[in-house]
């Protein structure tokens, strides 16, 4: 036997992903990988489809990228997706200015449920499920709207953005690290998109309240109309004092326009 | 019983190499740990998995993490050299070199070579086509032309 392998160019070697053994392809490789990468790999052969469609390895994927994805609620529905978690995450995968095929509701539909994550850099700041009805004469006459938290309601985050505050650079700052992700889940046809912005659209601050309103908006195509999503996030008392926490009170709503 | 930085083990690869390693090194990798504690380390221990090559770098390895271990759960400062050094370490390495580190790690148990050339291979892996995956790991396609387009339709959303 010749002392070592390492002349041989890298690609035609015995050595490839196939040898490794399935344990730890499945356990330490797949693992690290993100939803769209899974994805890829399932394409290459059958053996490597296989393990990339483990329900398990998907449904990590969507509770990392969606907190509230984790709801009882919300995983019993997904349950009955056509490849569970895999269709959840490749209904709502297109984040950015993908083309989303939103037909509308069927006539069926009862209720559409809102899973709302708000990320700071990478800390999940708020996640929130809650369902709207769809069927009373309230919600097919007037814009859908869902409100996460109640009126008087304050929601303390971690962050501090004491610094930011005082450099008065806290309006870039919410602007390059709050992201948002809303997705719809219509329960009844099994589908799920998100119809969110990521990145916040305007950041204002209200001059009587002092309150600073983050603007989060998407346009998109349902059937023949343009419907509008538009989440505002409210940011209640920014302490100038020596709390080092920005407290937050979130609203939200949608609008749907004809287009 | 002699303390374990001046007992010496004999490690020998499947192509004759041998390796002498203190006891501390040696015990890096849980297979040999238990062989040593079983009393059946007495001369050379074979390794019938492992080319001389991939064991030279798998010791480097193991013995850089016996110096440098970081002094307890809280030193940040050692874990990041640590971590830096484990990055320039894998940098050298082509595929090939790293699957058979991957089988070496898993045969003879050390977990953070494991964990290290795992987590090369997916970071690899990130944001490429079927096709460079394919490529890079030399995965043979053993779908039909038809199978193949109802996979890719599938999962088209991920890569184009």
């Amino acid at each position: 036997m010749l002392p070592s392998t390492a002349e041989q160019p890298s690609h035609t070697g015995s050595c490839d992903i196939n040898a490794v053994s399935s344990d730890v392809i499945l356990t330490h490789i797949l693992t690290r990988l993100d939803g769209a990468s899974l994805a890829a790999v399932s394409c290459t052969c059958s053996h490597l489809h296989s393990f990339s469609s483990e329900e398990s390895l998907w449904k990590k994927t969507c509770t990392a990228t969606w907190p509230s994805t984790s709801d009882t609620r919300v995983q019993s529905i997904i349950s009955t997706f056509p490849s569970g978690h895999r269709s959840f995450f490749s209904d709502c995968f297109p984040f950015l200015g993908g083309e989303i095929d939103l037909t509308p509701p069927s006539v069926d539909t009862t209720e559409l449920i809102s899973a709302v994550d708000i990320h700071y850099k990478d800390e999940v700041i708020f996640s929130k499920v809650q369902a709207t009805e769809t069927i009373s004469g309230w919600f097919l006459c007037s814009p859908m709207r869902v409100d996460l938290v109640e009126p008087k309601e304050l929601i303390t985050t971690r962050v501090s953005l004491i610094d930011q505050w005082e450099n008065d650079t806290w309006k870039d700052d919410l602007e390059e690290n709050l992201s948002l992700s809303w997705i719809l889940i219509d329960p009844t046809c099994k589908r799920a998109a998100d119809v969110s912005t990521r990145k916040p659209v305007s950041v204002q601050r209200h001059w009587l309240t002092g309150e600073v309103h983050v603007r989060f908006s998407t346009i998109l195509v349902v059937g023949e109309e343009q419907v509008e999503f538009t989440v505002t996030v409210v940011l209640a008392a920014f302490n100038r004092r020596e709390e080092d926490t920005a407290t937050m009170q979130i609203r939200e709503r949608s609008v749907g326009g004809g287009g | 019983m002699a303390s374990s930085s001046t007992n010496k083990f004999v490690l020998k690869s499947n192509d004759d190499v041998s390796f002498e390693v203190t006891e501390a090194v040696a015990r890096e990798f849980q297979v040999i740990a238990h062989i040593i504690d079983d009393d059946c380390a007495k001369k050379a221990i074979p390794l019938s998995n492992v080319t001389g090559e991939i064991l030279s770098k798998m010791i480097e390895y193991g013995k850089k993490h016996i110096e440098e271990a970081p002094v307890d759960e809280e030193d940040e400062e050692g874990k990041k050299k640590l971590q830096i050094w484990d990055e320039e370490f894998m940098k050298q390495f082509n595929m090939e070199i790293v699957f058979q580190l991957i089988l070496a790690s898993n045969y003879l148990n050390n977990k953070g070579l494991l964990d290290l050339t795992c987590c090369t291979v997916a970071d690899h892996i990130k944001d490429m086509t079927p096709d460079e995956v394919r490529t890079l790991f030399n995965v043979k396609n053993d779908y039909t032309t038809e199978e193949e387009e109802e996979i890719r339709k599938e999962n088209s959303w991920a890569f184009e």
